[in-house]
């Protein structure tokens, strides 16, 4: 169990190390000159030349590489070139609305999920595993900056229940902060939860075709019991491959999220310096945010040892 | 995927094409009478391709009733009316005749999308699945691609490459290999050690033989079902990216686009952002429905239980 878990997390070095190189050729790929780019195209040989200083672009790529990758590691990530600002001040300026939108989005994606999937599974084939699968493949289907645009439509501009736009801070006005939130977490969760139902509702359908559980019914235990402690339990370990998937899908929905309600988080910065091709910033967030979603996904590997007794051999 | 006794017969003397072809065709007829869900995804797709096929040739003026590109400043945000069905945006261009237009360009990514990723995706799979050397290569690097959260990874190379439709058909369909390639290769590691691949290597068959000739037409049913499943996703990508101002650039209609444009006139001119969204929750749920519908035909271990 020790040498697995060990495994496991030395894995995720060379993964790391995949993601900081794609992430530094970034700036490298970009047909021409990315100063040039970055510049704009009112921008004099004499700005391009203090961006390409900026970045270090002047340096041999080798170079630039260690010296990034140094930098990086030491946890300085470098300055916008749109607004000046270093990277580190940018993010943790906008961390709050976006932890706030995914943990909550989140914890409603599963509250909802798991148990309409397992719901679904064991009544299969009846008019709610129907109705159940319809919610579910209509929300992945369903892009949300255009659900989002209905939302606000509807509960902003024609009931006037929320606020159209933005983002009340918790710690300023806990109710001003529900009601700022409700719309962007109500996408999140249709978004996350339906990802939840289609992968639980297959796993518990697998699990119920299995032996054990006809043994189960056999020796005459009641629905309930086989449920709970034999469908349940065997059915877990699928259940949390779909919370790494969330962690993706949450990553996703909060740049477009953030955008139809012009809440400033992560996910709107991420969007506006792409709009801006603001390098320095775009890579610090794919490295951030990558780094983030391995780690996510390392966990949920580690939770299998858990949950799944053969991981230990 | 040979059902019933009779293909022991086709082995032997192959019925005129004719026959073949109105088999195939009453086949999957059937199918697609059995499988309503099936059924009504593939009609809607078949619409919206009907819609994109008549937007390309001269009929178009006929179909969409405008220019999709046609300014008419005087007549800017008027809402849906008999002479624009979908109302106007906020250079008067008539909405209808955009969201159709639109519809080329969504299914031309689309199907761009499915299309290469499964050309390389299935190369890709089979020879990791068979060799590894390059097992042990292609698959850390498709790993670290994995690692990316997929807008994330499309956003970033976006931000690097520009945005022309050909670089979001080509930047989406990086982005999905990885998990093309996967499929595949477990599909071949499987495959590997059937017996009748077996049988083929001891009756002197070379290795690129069975590979091309008995291992990749038998990842055709997961490799479908993917395809399918991709070409709702990429739809859906080039509309988020549209959406959030880096897509396919404006002076191209796409959904995405559209959509963005009609943002800031939510209070004034819902409909701008409202029809386009329609077409494409439609066109990806039926995607979606046709991966599925596909899924419970293909897949020989879900077909015994129904």
């Amino acid at each position: 169990m020790t040498a697995y878990i060990f495994k496991r997390v030395l894995a995720v070095i060379p993964i790391l190390i995949f993601v900081g190189i794609a992430t530094f050729s970034l700036v490298h790929i970009a047909p021409g000159d990315a100063a040039n780019i970055m510049a704009g195209d009112y921008a004099g040989p004499d700005d391009v030349k203090l961006i390409r200083a900026e970045l270090g672009l002047d340096k041999p790529v080798a170079t630039q590489f260690v010296e990034w990758a140094s930098r990086t590691l030491r946890g300085d990530f470098g300055k916008s070139i749109y607004s000046g600002r270093t990277v580190a001040e940018l993010v943790s300026q906008r961390l709050e609305p976006t932890i706030s939108l995914t943990i909550v989005g989140g914890i409603f994606a599963v509250l909802l999920g798991i148990p309409l999937g397992v719901f679904a599974a064991w009544r299969a084939g009846s008019r709610w595993d129907r109705g159940i699968q319809i919610f579910a493949a209509v929300g992945i289907s369903v892009p949300g900056f255009w659900l989002g645009f209905i939302f606000i439509l509807l509960f902003a501009v024609y009931f006037r229940w929320f606020p159209v736009i933005g983002y009340v801070s918790v710690t300023e006005d806990f109710t001003g902060w529900i009601r700022s939130i409700t719309l962007p977490v109500s996408l999140l969760a249709i978004s996350g939860s339906s990802i939840i139902i289609r992968m639980t509702r297959g796993s518990i359908l697998e699990v119920l075709r299995e032996d054990f559980i006809r043994t189960a019914r056999a020796k005459g235990l009641a629905n309930r019991a086989v449920l709970f402690r034999h469908a349940l339990r065997a059915g877990a370990i699928p259940i949390i491959t779909v919370i790494g998937m969330l962690a993706g899908a949450l990553i996703t929905g909060v740049v477009v999220t953030e955008t139809v309600f012009t809440i400033p988080g992560l996910g709107r910065l991420v969007a506006e310096t792409v709009q801006n091709r603001d390098f320095p910033v775009v890579q610090s967030m794919l490295m951030l945010l990558a780094s983030f979603y391995v780690f996510i996904n390392l966990m949920v590997d580690l939770a299998y040892v858990f949950f799944d007794p053969r991981v230990r051999l | 995927m040979t059902t019933g006794s009779k293909t022991t017969v086709d082995i032997y003397q192959d019925p005129p094409l004719k026959t073949r072809v109105r088999k195939a065709f009453a086949t999957s007829w059937k199918t697609l009478k059995s499988n309503p869900n099936l059924m009504m995804g593939s009609i809607i797709l078949t619409v919206m391709v009907g819609i994109a096929i008549l937007t390309l040739l001269p009929t178009a003026s006929t179909v969409a009733r405008y220019d999709p590109t046609e300014l008419a400043v005087r007549d800017r945000i008027n809402g849906p009316s008999a002479d624009h069905w979908f109302g106007t945006d906020k250079l008067g261009r008539d909405v209808y005749s955009r969201t159709l237009h639109g519809t080329k360009t969504s299914l031309y990514v689309g199907i761009g999308v499915a299309f290469i990723v499964t050309i390389v995706g299935v190369s890709l799979g089979v020879i990791v699945g068979y060799n590894r050397v390059a097992d042990n290569i292609v698959m850390r690097v498709m790993d670290g691609m994995m690692s990316f959260p997929t807008l994330i990874l499309a956003l970033a190379l976006v931000a690097a490459l520009g945005s022309s439709l050909t670089n979001v058909i080509l930047i989406i369909a990086i982005v999905d290999t990885p998990a093309m390639t996967r499929v595949v290769r477990a599909v071949v590691l499987s495959l590997r050690e059937r017996t009748y691949v077996d049988a083929a290597r001891a009756s002197g068959a070379s290795t690129k033989r069975i590979l091309f000739l008995h291992i990749a037409p038998n990842t055709l049913a997961p490799v479908i079902i993917q395809a399918s499943i991709f070409f709702g996703g990429a739809i859906l990508t080039e509309a988020a990216l549209g959406f959030l101002g880096v897509g396919t650039p404006e002076f191209i209609p796409s959904w995405g686009n559209i959509i963005s444009s009609g943002r800031e006139f939510i209070r004034v001119g819902f409909w701008i952002a409202f029809f386009p969204g329609v077409f494409l929750t439609l066109t990806v749920f039926a995607a979606n429905v046709v991966g599925d519908g596909l899924r419970d035909v293909l897949d020989p271990r879900l077909r015994g239980e129904e």
